[in-house]
């Protein structure tokens, strides 16, 4: 099990160690959190809310904490775990644009789960359709319009008029409106 | 079973519920494809659809949403790896592979003809030997599926690669995930904070959506977007060499997701996972497994199929619901005035038969629909990264959404697809977490039923013998390939001291 499949690394991966410090911590929030709950339950001494977490979260935290210990002293990269080698991989410049894409792909679909209560989710989604392919991918308007049309229809077709799910419509519910 | 049989094909083969049982696959396939969407909500969802139908004609165009279902979740997980069900995950690891390396078609394929073949093999198995089976599964006592859990459980190990501590690290991950909300053996709510939408727990659903496709996703916008895979025609087509190596993995899948879709409660996704798990061990061609080998694309699509139809066992013959699906099928019998149960074959067979043989006509359907279909629906990774990987999004997030319709399951997605991406990004395998996720829950009910059973009596699941079989089967798949490997390696060093020392040549003059 501690046999290196692939060159050993000289040291220990920073983001392999804080990945199986979080397994640790984890482990040991669960465990100390499993104490408000009963080991068996008072009324007939079956097995209570607090023996999984209290077990498993103290499997974890000992698991990560072993996890460190074979990172810290071996490095070593077995299959399953630890890749992170693109600094190896690409340059400076385009390991900064792949970043920044990546940023603004996230705070897209976060700002757009935060316009839901407001649009509506099939309206928020077209127009992070629209602003993910006009703007970051800067594909052409028209065809990014038309897929985000597409997206708009086909969805509403599918989900609404097929299967009936209510997909809430925010300020644009006619329920919405007619309170005013 | 020939008068059964004929009686079968006589109820079910009228045009109207050929049409209904047609329109449900097809129905059933499109809810399989969208993410979030399972056979149980889409079944739950089309219920009052079907209200004004005949009772056989409901149910067979309900059983055909179920069917269709199954196969249209692998469609997605093996082309965009967004697994459409639960079960479906698995589909993902050589499934995805696959279609990377330009051979979508052939795993789309051999998904779709695996699955019809299990299906088959499981329905004539349903058919002939349901009560035997179901009445087995009834003597399952809670530590007998205890021990089923702890070889689920031990099939993490499979699923570790090389490190299996980080394995069973992430398992416990998910045991852990699988804590959240009231606990099911005393009603207590736990690390919910309070807060109502944690009660219900962390939605499984809506944790795979974000680990698989989101994770996925934001790794590929990563390493660069996937370019568009253009595979000549003749890649997409299945080869003689395809066929020869999924005929093994089907057998093992149909056979394994057949016994554990007889267990009520064990549901379709323990199958496919413990399937590939089976592979893993006993395929020839294990070490190419996580590759894009083809059967690991078609055992766990075999085991499945194989799995929900068997999970009609205890529904029909006992009145227990098998799994998710099975249960809001058991309450659409209900709202037909139907009651399952042992009685059910002999007061009304017609519409028992009825339905079984419509399975056979779905599964035809079906196959019929998808396998022509593949390479079509391969196309779909001729589309340029820039714009599927906002469909991508759009799918996922609205599918999470009608799980219960929620903005939680929303935010739950987002949350846990950055969880996925940085394991992608780390190596670090993830079916280990949603398998630990999936039994965890499962495993904490068998604890607790078998705790209120034993009362003193502690070593209650080593007293039967059927709890004792499967944790020794749990011990061989842990312990078996160390030893093995190890016995392996002592007899090469014997072999190697044994040998004669190779002879110095001599000299020349």
């Amino acid at each position: 099990m501690t046999q290196a499949t692939t060159p050993t690394p000289s040291r220990a991966r920073r983001p392999v160690l804080l990945a199986y410090g979080a397994l640790t911590a984890l482990g040991t929030l669960f465990f100390a959190g499993s104490f408000a709950y009963p080991w068996t339950q008072p009324e007939d001494g079956t097995i209570g809310a607090g023996v999984m977490p209290r077990t498993a979260g103290l499997l974890l935290a000992v698991l990560g904490l072993l996890l460190m210990r074979q990172e810290l002293r071996t490095g070593s990269v077995l299959e399953g775990d630890g890749h992170v080698e693109e600094a190896a991989e690409i340059g400076a410049d385009e390991a900064r644009r792949v970043r920044t894409k990546l940023i603004v792909v996230v705070v897209t679909m976060v700002v757009t789960a935060l316009l839901v209560p407001f649009l509506g989710l099939l309206p928020a989604l077209t127009l992070m359709t629209l602003f993910l392919t006009a703007v970051v991918e800067r594909q052409p308007l028209a065809r990014s319009v038309l897929v985000a049309a597409l997206v708009f229809a086909v969805s509403y077709l599918l989900f609404i008029t097929i299967l009936s799910i209510p997909l809430p419509f925010g300020l644009f519910d006619p329920a919405v409106w007619s309170q005013l | 079973m020939i008068d059964h049989l004929v009686t079968g094909f006589g109820a079910a083969l009228s045009p109207e519920n050929v049409l209904w049982c047609f329109v449900g696959v097809l129905l059933g396939t499109v809810i399989g494809i969208l993410p979030g969407l399972g056979s149980a909500t889409g079944v739950a969802i089309l219920i009052p659809v079907t209200l004004t139908f005949s009772p056989l004609t409901a149910l067979i165009m309900l059983a055909g949403i179920y069917h269709g279902a199954q196969f249209g979740a692998t469609i997605t997980a093996i082309l965009i790896a967004t697994p459409g069900e639960a079960s479906s995950v698995v589909s993902t690891l050589d499934g995805y592979r696959m279609a990377r390396a330009g051979r979508a078609g052939p795993a789309l394929a051999i998904s779709a003809l695996g699955a019809f073949v299990s299906a088959m093999v499981s329905l004539v198995a349903l058919m002939a030997v349901a009560p035997f089976f179901a009445n087995l599964a009834l003597d399952f006592g809670p530590p007998e599926m205890l021990a089923v859990m702890i070889l689920g459980l031990c099939t993490i190990v499979v699923f570790s690669g090389r490190n299996l501590l980080l394995g069973m690290a992430l398992g416990l991950t998910g045991v852990l995930i699988g804590c959240v909300g009231v606990d099911g053996g005393s009603g207590t709510p736990r690390y919910t904070f309070g807060q109502i939408d944690l009660f219900g727990g962390i939605p499984f659903v809506e944790v795979m959506i974000g680990l698989f496709a989101i994770g996925e996703l934001l790794n590929q916008l990563h390493i660069g977007m996937a370019e568009p895979i253009r595979a000549r025609f003749r890649d997409l087509l299945l080869t003689k060499e395809d066929l020869k190596r999924a005929a093994a993995p089907t057998a093992r899948g149909t056979v394994l997701g057949f016994l554990l879709g007889c267990l009520p409660g064990a549901g379709t996704t323990l199958a496919s996972f413990m399937a590939y798990g089976a592979e893993k061990r006993f395929s020839r061609n294990r070490k190419e497994l996580g590759t894009g080998a083809i059967e690991g694309v078609v055992a766990p699509d075999a085991a499945t199929n194989s799995a929900s139809n068997a999970n009609f066992v205890p529904t029909l013959v006992l009145g227990v619901p098998g799994g998710a699906t099975t249960a809001v099928l058991l309450g659409a019998f209900l709202v037909y005035g139907i009651q399952p149960g042992p009685l059910l074959f002999e007061n009304q067979p017609e519409l028992v038969w009825g339905l079984l043989v419509s399975f056979f006509i779905g599964n035809l359907l079906l196959l019929i629909l998808n396998l022509p279909l593949a390479p079509v629906f391969a196309q779909l990774l001729r589309v340029r990264y820039a714009f599927l990987y906002p469909l991508i999004i759009v799918t996922s997030l609205i599918g999470a959404y009608s799980v219960k319709n929620s903005m939680f399951s929303i935010w739950i997605v987002l949350f846990f697809g950055l969880v996925g991406y940085a394991m992608k990004r780390l190596n670090f395998p993830v079916a280990p977490l949603v398998l630990g996720l999936v039994i965890g829950p499962l495993f904490e009910k068998a604890l607790v039923q078998t705790s209120a059973l034993s009362g003193e009596d502690s070593a209650l699941i080593l007293r039967s013998p059927a709890a004792v079989t499967i944790l020794a089967l749990a011990v061989v798949l842990v312990a078996g390939p160390p030893v093995t490997r190890r016995l392996r390696r002592a007899r090469t060093a014997t072999e190697a001291a044994e040998a004669p020392a190779p002879k110095t040549p001599e000299k020349t003059p």
